[in-house]
């Protein structure tokens, strides 16, 4: 169920829609924080997140169909108390609501990354990164941990997923006997492939021939997800592939010519 | 205003042209033609053809005819054409018929420059230099359009001057300034003609030494008798072996005028004289096998010292031709999921999709996110839609 946002009427059903995420290269700190001090990284993913940012407006929805309501109200429409997906400022509610939330158990914002949440105890050290729905707890205490848990879980519902394993794409591979925490995108990679129909193609050691001169096409013989491939691209570039960045970004300069496919 | 795009030719133009495009003035049937590397540049060339025009008659452009080639249908374009107040009016699809006098005009312009370009033997890349000189023709000859007037006479005011008519490829001899020449220096050098100059008063020609340059010159003693062909058949002159690289079917000349012979010199200082006799077969291969030279030419590079540059065709290796297949050959749209509630309702998966949306419905009510009231008077209500999505993981 969304609500068709697009007709909200700036000042006067939303004000400020920003939220932050996390950065990738923050993220990426913290796991070599908790590489270096052994720290453990939980994951915590929280149900239905949107429906905990309570709207500081009014908004009025249209009735979704299939909603059966009390037959005495006259020409009803929903008065919207919750952010609902596909409100504007929803993901904003959302994140207010968790850093008011985290604020209250005690823990500092970063000033620098405004999802990374810190707290610190006698000998121990609590990190929370915040994407979205996804809680990342990064501790050296179990008990301030599980405190930590409980506290988020008598506020929203949440599920316990253990050590992370997979966050955001990428998969976390940890050897503690060496002490190193591997990122790696292997799944992402080949379910693109397999997305754009290349799981067979050859793989080759450079991303980009430098001896082929691109330019744009002069019509588009084929009809390409050129700028949706760039996406997924651009994605793995960012996250764990800056090998390819170069590449990337050399082939997203022809995304408004739906061109000619070569390279990458 | 009409206009028209005409190729991509099969050979570059010397200046590296594929293209080119006519504007023709509806009310003198002037006719105007640049020539393009790409169908992008037809914007730009609009522009230097409409502030031209607009300055030259006092007129302001007000329609402009086309067909729906994305040249002229592209957001740029019609931005700029709306901003203006120009009237773009475009033939219906599929039907070139009601863009008429542009694709006539196309066809009058090939027929003259085909046969231009036939009876000089010049090879294909001089297409450009043969059409605009076909242009220049067809823009002096009288029009059936209107009372046999003459395009430029009635866009000018000025009648026309055609004493300067000269043969297409014939051959030219350019005379040498005192000041460059010695003494006993010859006066003159041979060239080809190819073309009338547009900002001075003068021949376009070239050298058959160095064919990459299009020099312009008034005081030039033509030989219409003799053709750049013809030249190279009876061999009265040296030709030199850049031009015989150029002239791609040199080997079909040779064949179908096997009793004749090709002359080989190397440059100018050979050229008065004539090596008439047979040429060795030792020169032809060498021709063939030697690489094709680098030119440059047209209206911008007159005169300049020519930029090597590669006439190869570019195209990306045989090897990644897979990679489009492969990419292309795939089905893109998403698997079959419903758009509506209606259609979900209608679905084979029906009861899945009905206890989905009664499970999110009840995660809603769970958190009450929201209250049943009426109505309000005074405020926007949004609507919403049910978005279906299988989950794959």
């Amino acid at each position: 169920m969304v609500a068709k946002g697009f007709s909200q009427v700036e000042g006067v059903d939303y004000e400020e829609t920003f939220a932050p995420v996390i950065r990738f290269s923050a993220l990426r700190m913290l796991f070599s924080i908790a590489s270096s001090l052994n720290l453990e990284i939980d994951h915590l993913d929280v149900c239905a997140a949107f429906l905990n940012g309570s709207l500081d407006e009014e908004i009025y929805m249209e009735l979704p169909e299939s909603l059966k309501v009390d037959p005495n109200v006259r020409d009803p429409v929903c008065l919207l108390k919750r952010a609902i997906y596909g409100v504007k400022q929803s993901a904003r509610m959302w994140n207010v609501k968790a850093t008011e939330v985290l604020l209250g158990l005690g823990f500092r914002q970063s000033k620098f990354e405004p999802c990374i949440f810190m707290n610190s105890f006698k000998n121990s050290v609590i990190y929370v990164a915040l994407f979205v729905d996804d809680f990342f707890i990064f501790y050296d205490n179990q008990r301030e941990a599980m405190k930590l848990k409980e506290a988020l879980k008598s506020n929203f519902k949440t599920k316990d997923l253990g050590a992370v394993e997979y966050c955001l794409g990428m998969e976390v591979v940890r050897d503690r006997s060496k002490g190193e925490i591997k990122l790696t995108q292997k799944r992402f990679c080949l379910e693109t492939l397999e997305r754009f129909g290349m799981k067979d193609a050859k793989p080759v050691n450079s991303p980009v021939n430098p001896s082929v001169k691109l330019e744009p096409a002069e019509s588009c013989e084929y009809d390409v997800p050129y700028q949706r491939a760039i996406g997924s691209l651009m994605y793995l570039a960012v996250c764990t592939r800056p090998d390819i960045a170069f590449a990337v970004n050399h082939l997203s300069q022809f995304n408004n010519w739906c061109g000619t496919l070569v390279g990458s | 205003m009409r206009s028209d795009v005409c190729g991509p030719m099969p050979k570059k133009s010397l200046n590296g042209a594929k293209y080119y495009v006519t504007f023709i003035d509806d009310y003198t049937r002037k006719t105007c033609v640049f020539f393009l590397k790409t169908k992008a540049e037809v914007f730009d060339k609009f522009l230097l053809f409409k502030s031209l025009a607009e300055n030259h008659t006092g007129q302001r452009l007000k329609i402009l005819r086309t067909d729906n080639g994305t040249e002229y249908s592209n957001s740029r374009f019609m931005k700029y054409l709306a901003e203006n107040g120009i009237v773009h009016q475009t033939s219906v699809p599929y039907t070139p018929e009601q863009n008429g006098v542009s694709e006539r005009a196309n066809r009058t312009i090939g027929d003259k420059a085909r046969t231009m370009l036939l009876d000089a033997g010049l090879p294909e890349s001089f297409w450009a230099e043969a059409v605009n000189i076909a242009v220049y023709i067809m823009n002096r000859t009288p029009t059936r359009a209107f009372k046999n007037i003459i395009p430029v006479q009635k866009w000018s005011g000025n009648k026309v001057d055609l004493s300067n008519l000269r043969i297409f490829g014939c051959k030219a001899y350019k005379h040498v300034p005192d000041v460059k020449r010695s003494k006993w220096a010859q006066k003159s050098n041979p060239m080809i003609f190819v073309g009338y100059g547009e900002d001075s008063k003068a021949y376009r020609l070239i050298d058959l030494a160095c064919p990459s340059i299009v020099q312009k010159a008034c005081s030039v003693i033509f030989n219409e008798n003799v053709m750049f062909k013809s030249d190279v058949r009876c061999g009265e002159e040296t030709i030199p072996e850049s031009v015989i690289q150029e002239t791609e079917p040199i080997v079909s000349i040779v064949e179908q005028n096997a009793e004749l012979s090709i002359c080989s010199g190397n440059s100018l200082q050979d050229s008065g004289q004539c090596l008439n006799s047979g040429s060795d077969s030792s020169d032809e291969s060498e021709l063939e096998s030697s690489d094709e030279e680098a030119r440059d030419d047209e209206p911008e590079h007159e005169g300049r010292e020519p930029v090597r540059r590669s006439e190869r065709s570019s195209h990306p290796p045989i090897w990644m031709k897979g990679y489009v297949n492969l990419f292309s050959s795939m089905d893109y749209s998403s698997e079959t999921e419903p758009v509506t509630y209606d259609q979900a309702m209608k679905s084979p998966e029906k009861s899945q999709w009905q206890s989905a949306v009664a499970s999110e419905l009840k995660s809603i009510n769970d958190n009450t996110a929201w209250q049943i009231v009426e109505r309000p008077t005074n405020r926007k209500v949004v609507k919403n839609r049910w978005v279906f999505k299988k989950k794959k993981d």
